[in-house]
This record gives structure tokens, C-alpha cells and sequence, in this order.
């Protein structure tokens, strides 16, 4: 693993922008960095990554309030329903719209009907800073849901960002280490929030426990941690 | 800011599945109590109590006052409650009894004060100065820094902890007047206590209430139908009962509360005596 | 004359802070200087309400609760000092018609805590992601009868000072210039330049611990996500 560089707000970021001699032309800042007066500064504390081709550069944080982003998926709960669709609780600073049409197969006279307090697995499909976001519960290109849709029968919980984040990548070592010993299922929202069933109870209490417990534990003592609530269970 | 959700639907329904089977959603045991923590100091009477996730911190502090013309010979005792937005997202304190007091501060903070004046903790004669002139005025100041469910049972343990641990300066009255001297001086002397009331909460949820589980999470609290706290003391006394609305409980059901409130108050005034450098008694 | 905790001078008081303690704000930070004490716990960006909803940036609301009593005169003070040096630091234009909100409670007042309450806001700030121009740091001297100058004093001093002045500064402002000023009673312009250049060293200082602090949350976070 190569050195880590670790940012707080304030410091200035060295780009060097030359790849073979050449100058790179343009430069693309990602998240925790801004153009301030004539430096690239971060704003956020976290890690400074950049593309090895040194012309993107980001900074990876955990937070624990959303702040939407398009195309990412998150679990959202229904909080009211008006006439052009429905508004969804995201954990943003606004709540998203969820069109009555935004669901497969869905059409003028056959929708899906859902209570407030409705789970609902969804994808941002509009999002910035200057208008409330909007999800849908489909791909609007295939129009298949590819997963998205109403939640049913689990049980939901809330984490960081950043392990929402780690969840999302089909290595996270927790996951493995429980899917190698049990079955579950998971919709993992980049909103810090976790949907999952399994058949008991008892087996759902575990494995959101094992899931939030792994905040600060690295593959190993994921590992370790899970064996350690199954022999317990 | 608009107030915080209620829990979705299926965190309802799984909270009362799971129970259904003795399995509440932190993985504690149905009479399981959350990891009491209690610091005291630096300053005295500062004691800040973690149960669990919720964090409360006490204060009290004296000054002296003219008493209140109709009790020349006793002190005051004053309380402020203070659940704002530190605790919880979308909550406003009133700032000690406002007029936009949200219910909940109102709730805890009559019950803070009913433990302690009512069941007359605070000796408050002995707080008197010169009758008629001068007396304490206690202060207790209840601050919630983060609400993660049972509140109450942690500010009562902060409340009656941080009581005992003040130390108020000391006063040698001479004829007409009263000399109160510098704790540089003359050690302070700590306030005449009677008896040291804590509370054990029970939430009970399902539609006839009849899941019962001890010092509720925040979720529990959420979709709870009924609530009850007992108050004890160390000699097993029942200082207060509080059952507040939401649904009719079986007699029974509270009588097996109170053998789990009894064992668990013991724990909690240990825990206490503890912190505050005591043995057990 | 000694100092009443026998200090040097120049010495400020032991610094210690914990970040992230708490579970339901976005962010939060516990900042002490000694036996001043403050805990600040962060939203935001969250939704505002209508009337302080701003078009263009986030609005940043302050309330700081005293450790004894009802909040007064001087607790609204800090609060407006922790608005002023926050206001323009923080990237609100990122976030517009939402509402970062700054909760601060004392824990312990023993002098200086003004200058605490700016340091715990901008350690909670970072801990909730907020996105910030730079870092910010404040610290406070006393001006004594005697005329000696000392830094990070307790509240006894303070009661017995000439003048009082607090500082603070941002961790890429040119030329050291600050972004925050705060000077009580009478004083000298010599004496100002000299607490001056004293609190700017402090907050050096200031701030160099809390890049550490924040560094070690940071790698303790990304050394497992790098797994």
C-alpha cells in the first residue's frame, strides 16, 4: 500500500499535472477539494486519493449526514403522498420526490400504492444543490427495477457514510464473513442507512450487530468478531 | 427544522417480532440493563452519566438568598431541564420551563423534580443561614448531551450523584451576622442528604402492552404503548410511581416490575457509591 | 507575581479533546483548556426553516448553553463570536437553503472559554464533514495590573485584569491576519501588539494539536477502508 496523505481543511494540494512531459490540461477536483483564490484547497479532513494519471484528484471522508448524489442508491422511508408522487425521508437536508411512475412496469392505472412509513430502496436520479432531490425505484433506461423497490418484511438501522460506503463494495470483509455462515439479505443505502432480513429474528439482531460493530475493525477481526457473535448465537 | 421521523414501518413491526420471542434489536436480554457510566468532578458537583448512548450532564451549584417569606427557615431548590437540539436532532428547550418546552423536557423535568423534592431528598433545613435572612439556594442545572433512550433513569442518576458530590462553602454564624468562608480557607461541607432515590424505567410495547422491557432503547421508546418508572431508595422504599397514559397494564405485571426495579435500583446505587469513592454500604 | 496555577506566563493550560463522541448529532467534538470545558454537536447540512432559508448559502445557527443557570449577556456573546468566525469560513454556498446548526454547552468555565468555544466548533465542524476554507484556532491572553501579559487565563485572572483580548486566526489567512478580535478594558497599542503576537503563536500551537487529533481520526478510519 503506498503512503497515506492525510488532508485537513486548509491545506493546500500539490498537483502536479505533468504526465509524460506534457502538462495536463485539465484538472478534475472530486469531493473535499475546492479552487480557492489561486491554490486548490481541501475542505474536508480525510485521505487524499488521486488517479494515476494524476489528473483527478479527491478526498475520501466519513460523515454521517447524506448529502445527495446522483445515481447512488439509498433507503428511503415514505413521509407523505401527494399528488404527483411521493416524499421520501433520504437523511438529506431535503426530502426527495419519488415520482408515482417511477416504479417497473408502473403505469397511469396500475401503480404501486405505498403507506407513509413505507421502506423503499431507490436510486437518486436528481440531485443538486439548488433543487430537491428525486429518486426513482427503476432503471428509466431498461425500465426494470434491477433490485429497487419497496422494502419489505427486515429491519433497517443507520451507520456512517463510510461504512455504508465500505458495505457497498463487494469486498467488505463483514459481509463475506457473515454470508460464509449465513443466509441474509442486504440493500445497502450510500446513506448511511442498512435494510436486512433473514428467516429469525434472533439471526437479523445478529447480523445488523455484527454490520454495525465492524465500523473500526479491519478484515481480520471482522472475521474474528463474527465467529466470535456466532458461537454465542 | 422539521421534528424527528417516527421509525419506518418494518423498524416497528421487527422491534415487536423480535420481542415477541424475548429478543430485543441491541441483543440485550428483555431485564438488561445498558452500561452505566458516572464521572464526578473536576468541579464539585459536576457529574456527567452515560447510559448506554444517552449522555447527561448535572450541575449544582449554591448561592445565598433571602428565603421565601411563607418557609423563613428553609433553602430553595431549584431545577432547570434542558433537552434541546445537544440531544436530538429538531428538539427545542424551552430553557428551564419555557413556554416552548416540547413535551418531553416538561416530562423529564417534572419528574427529576419530584424525586428529588418531593421525596425529600435535600435536607433543606439544613440549608438555612439566618431564618428569615439568609438561606442556600441550591441549583440544579440537568444538561442532555445525547438522547439514546431512557432518560429519566439517567438524569435521576446524575441528579442524585451530583447532590452528593457538591460541596458548599462553609458559614460560621456570628450573632447578626453570617461569615461564609473561601473554600481556600476552610474545606466546603457537603449537603445533608437524606436518601438517595433513583429510577428504574420499564417501556412496555404490542398493542396490549404486554411485552415488557427494561431501560428502553430509543427505538423501544418509539413504539412503546406504555411506560412506567419506579422509584426506589436504598432502603427499598418506594419514593414515586409513574405511569402516564398509553394502555391499561395488568396489576401483575407491575409487581414483577417492581422485583426487577429492586434488584436493579441496588446496582444503580452501588454504582453510584462507587463512583463517588464510597464502599458498599 | 506567579500565576494562580503556578504557570508560566506564556504556558497555556492541557489541551484535550475527543471527537465524535456523540450519536445523534452529524458531528461532534469535546475541547478543553484545563478546566474549561465545552462540548459542541454539529448538524448539517439540514433542512432550514423558511424564514432563515438563504438562497445562495447555508445558514449557521449558534446556541451555546452555560454550564450554571440560564443562558445571559456573555453566553450570547460567545455565541455571536463563534457565528462571526465561522460565517465566512465555512463553504456555505456548497450547501445553499440549508441550515448548519451549532450546538455548544459548557461543561466547565474556568476563564478563557470563549476562545474554547471557537476551538471545540471547528474541531465538531471537521468531524461533520462541513466543508471549511481553512482551520481555525482561538486563544485569549489577560493584560494584569502589573502590566505582565499572560496567556489562556483562568477566570480569576480574568476578574482581576486591565484588559482582556482573544484571537483567533485561520490556519491559511496571509500575513497572519485574523479573523476574529475580542478586546475588553483599557490597554495600550504596545500591549495589543504584544497580545497579539502572543495569541498568534498560541494558536500555532492550537492549532498543530489539532491537526494531530484530527489526523489520528482520520487514519484510524481509512486504515480499515483501505482493507
Amino acid at each position: 500500500m503506498t503512503d497515506i496523505k492525510v488532508v485537513i481543511p486548509g491545506d493546500a494540494v500539490d498537483t502536479h499535472m505533468e504526465v509524460d512531459g506534457q502538462e495536463q490540461q485539465v484538472l478534475r477536483l472530486g469531493p473535499g477539494l475546492s479552487h480557492i483564490g489561486d491554490t486548490i484547497n481541501a475542505v474536508n479532513a480525510g485521505v487524499l486519493h488521486s488517479s494515476s494519471d494524476g489528473s483527478q484528484y479527491w478526498v475520501v471522508s466519513n460523515k454521517r449526514r447524506y448529502v445527495a448524489a446522483e445515481g447512488e442508491p439509498v433507503v428511503g422511508v415514505v413521509v407523505a403522498r401527494h399528488a404527483e408522487g411521493y416524499r421520501v425521508d433520504i437523511g438529506s437536508a431535503h426530502d426527495a420526490l419519488l415520482p408515482l411512475l417511477a416504479f417497473e412496469g408502473a403505469t397511469k392505472r396500475n401503480k404501486p400504492n405505498l403507506a407513509v412509513g413505507t421502506t423503499v430502496y431507490a436510486r437518486v436520479s436528481v440531485a443538486n444543490s439548488l433543487m430537491d432531490p428525486e429518486i426513482e425505484c427503476f432503471n428509466s433506461n431498461t425500465g426494470k427495477a434491477e433490485g429497487f423497490g419497496e422494502l419489505g418484511e427486515g429491519f433497517m438501522f443507520k451507520c456512517s457514510l463510510g461504512l455504508a460506503r465500505r458495505l457497498f463494495s463487494s469486498k467488505a470483509p463483514v459481509l463475506n464473513a457473515l454470508g460464509s455462515k449465513l443466509p441474509f439479505e442486504v440493500a445497502v443505502g450510500l446513506n448511511g442507512r442498512v435494510w436486512i432480513n433473514t428467516e429469525k429474528p434472533e439471526t437479523t439482531v445478529l447480523v445488523a450487530n455484527a454490520i454495525k460493530n465492524s465500523e473500526f475493525l479491519d478484515a481480520k477481526q471482522c472475521r474474528q468478531m463474527v465467529n466470535e457473535l456466532l458461537d454465542k448465537h | 427544522m422539521v421534528a424527528e421521523i417516527p421509525p419506518s414501518n418494518i423498524e416497528a413491526a421487527f422491534v415487536l417480532d423480535a420481542l415477541q420471542k424475548n429478543i430485543r434489536v441491541d441483543g440485550r436480554g428483555i431485564y438488561d440493563y445498558r452500561a452505566l457510566r458516572i464521572s464526578c468532578g473536576p468541579a464539585p458537583g459536576m457529574v456527567e452519566v452515560q447510559l448506554g448512548q444517552t449522555r447527561v450532564l448535572a450541575r449544582v451549584s449554591c448561592e445565598v438568598t433571602r428565603p421565601a417569606p411563607e418557609r423563613p427557615t428553609e433553602g430553595i431548590v431549584l431545577f432547570s431541564c434542558e433537552l434541546g437540539s445537544m440531544a436530538a436532532p429538531g428538539l427545542e428547550s424551552g430553557g428551564g420551563g419555557g413556554p416552548r418546552a416540547s413535551a418531553q423536557e416538561v416530562a423529564v423535568s417534572r419528574m427529576i423534580e419530584r424525586i428529588i423534592r418531593q421525596s425529600r431528598a435535600i435536607d433543606t433545613e439544613a440549608l438555612c443561614i439566618m431564618a428569615g435572612i439568609k438561606v442556600w439556594t441550591m441549583r440544579i442545572d440537568l444538561h442532555f448531551l445525547d438522547h439514546s433512550g431512557n432518560l429519566v433513569d439517567a438524569a435521576a442518576v446524575a441528579t442524585i450523584a451530583a447532590l452528593r458530590h457538591f460541596r458548599r462553602p462553609d458559614v460560621t454564624v456570628d450573632g447578626e451576622t453570617a461569615i461564609i468562608h473561601d473554600p481556600r480557607d476552610r474545606n466546603p461541607v457537603p449537603l445533608s442528604i437524606h436518601h438517595t432515590p433513583v429510577c428504574v424505567s420499564f417501556a412496555f410495547l404490542g398493542a396490549a402492552g404486554d411485552l415488557v422491557v427494561l431501560d428502553p432503547s430509543l427505538l423501544e421508546e418509539q413504539t412503546q404503548a406504555a411506560a412506567f418508572t419506579i422509584t426506589l431508595n436504598a432502603h427499598r422504599e418506594i419514593c414515586a410511581l409513574n405511569k402516564a397514559g398509553g394502555v391499561p397494564l395488568d396489576a401483575s405485571q407491575i409487581g414483577r416490575c417492581m422485583q426487577v426495579a429492586v434488584a436493579k435500583s441496588d446496582e444503580l446505587i452501588d454504582a453510584i457509591n462507587a463512583a463517588l469513592g464510597l464502599n458498599k454500604s | 507575581m506567579s500565576r494562580p496555577d503556578r504557570r508560566e506566563h506564556e504556558q497555556i493550560r492541557a489541551l484535550n479533546c475527543v471527537l465524535g463522541q456523540l450519536t445523534r448529532t452529524d458531528g461532534s467534538a469535546q475541547f478543553s483548556s484545563g478546566s474549561t470545558s465545552l462540548i459542541c454537536g454539529i448538524y448539517g447540512p439540514i433542512e432550514a426553516k423558511l424564514y432563515e432559508e438563504k438562497i445562495d448559502r447555508a445558514h449557521i445557527d449558534v446556541k451555546l448553553r452555560p454550564a450554571i443557570g440560564l443562558p445571559a449577556t456573555k453566553d450570547k456573546w460567545a455565541e455571536s463570536a463563534v457565528r462571526k468566525t465561522f460565517e465566512r469560513n465555512i463553504l456555505g454556498h456548497l450547501h445553499p437553503r440549508t441550515l448548519v446548526q451549532i450546538n455548544l454547552q459548557v461543561k466547565e468555565n474556568d476563564g478563557s472559554v470563549d476562545a474554547a468555544a471557537i476551538n471545540a466548533t471547528a474541531l465538531a465542524l471537521v468531524d461533520a464533514g462541513i466543508p471549511l476554507r481553512a482551520m481555525v484556532a482561538a486563544a485569549s491572553c489577560a493584560v494584569r495590573k502589573d502590566g505582565e501579559i499572560v496567556v489562556d487565563p483562568v477566570e480569576e485572572e480574568i476578574k482581576k485584569a486591565m484588559s482582556t483580548h482573544t484571537f483567533a486566526f485561520s490556519s491559511n489567512s496571509p500575513d497572519d491576519n485574523p479573523v476574529y478580535v475580542d478586546s475588553r478594558g483599557s490597554f495600550t497599542m504596545d500591549q495589543y501588539d504584544r497580545c497579539f503576537d502572543l495569541c498568534a503563536m498560541t494558536v500555532q500551537r492550537i492549532l498543530a494539536f489539532m491537526r494531530t487529533a484530527i489526523e489520528g481520526k482520520v487514519a484510524k478510519e481509512s486504515q480499515i477502508s483501505a482493507v
